[in-house]
């Protein structure tokens, strides 16, 4: 490309599609890293939600705290993955990813809630898991098949 | 009934690298330099020329930080860039006929 050659409406008008032809496969590869991130910490999120149904703080201290523990090295783990990864953001993922992840914190908001309600059975822990990831896990999905 | 479209022109998108500039970072909410290197095909010093030109234009905002110990830096649209560019294109496409 010559940097400081003026050029018509037409030559205008074709570098312009070059150029959004040649950030395609960038902004490809920053959906598709934004996509994973989001399944993977959706599926944090659900199985927080799902163990902490397990490890009930005011039954077994000791084991909520070691998932708690673990919930957060794991999410610092992918955050700065990402963070090192990261180049691009195609338009309009930052709002989907909030979406996604702030329909999830309620969804875990309520699961959470649901702790006072006694101890349950395996089914609905694994109801909790799915309903609380499936929001931003399934953003995800859609930004990497994209 | 509006101007001519050519009068809606802007100046500042006229340069090939800065018409590039502005059509790539339409495309995304945000982009590192490397990126926009790649998918331009420009070097570092004139990427970072025209970026700056754009940046003090108040069309595309710039971040730096570090990943690790690495530098980087990020570019993004602002709204005015984006409102501007758009009518750019609009015009370009009025005088091809295109639009």
């Amino acid at each position: 490309m010559s940097p400081d050659k003026e050029m018509t409406p037409e030559e205008q008008l074709a570098a312009l599609g070059m150029a959004q032809q040649g950030m395609q496969r960038a902004a490809g590869y920053g959906a598709k890293l934004l996509g994973t991130y989001c399944i993977i910490l959706g599926v944090l999120m659900g199985g927080l939600a799902a163990l902490l149904q397990l490890y009930r703080p005011d039954e077994n201290f000791t084991g909520f705290i070691v998932i708690m523990v673990l919930f957060a090295i794991a999410v610092m783990a992918i955050s700065l993955a990402y963070g090192k990864l990261y180049r691009s953001l195609p338009r309009g993922h930052s709002k989907m990813y909030l979406r996604g992840f702030t329909i999830s914190m309620v969804l875990y908001a309520v699961a959470v809630a649901l702790l006072g309600a006694g101890s349950m059975g395996w089914g609905v822990i694994a109801l909790i898991w799915i309903i609380v990831a499936a929001p931003l896990s399934l953003t995800g999905i859609a930004m990497v098949r994209k | 009934m509006s101007s001519h479209a050519r009068e809606r022109l802007n100046d500042d998108f006229s340069n090939p690298v800065r018409l590039s500039l502005m059509g790539s970072l339409q495309a995304v909410d945000e982009a590192d330099f490397k990126s926009l290197k790649e998918a331009i095909g420009i070097s570092d010093s004139v990427l970072s020329r025209h970026l700056s030109a754009l940046e003090a234009g108040g069309y595309v905002q710039i971040k730096k930080g570090y990943v690790g110990k690495r530098p980087r830096t990020w570019a993004k649209l602002t709204s005015s860039g984006q409102e501007a560019f758009a009518q750019h294109v609009q015009a370009l496409k009025e005088i091809t006929g295109l639009g």
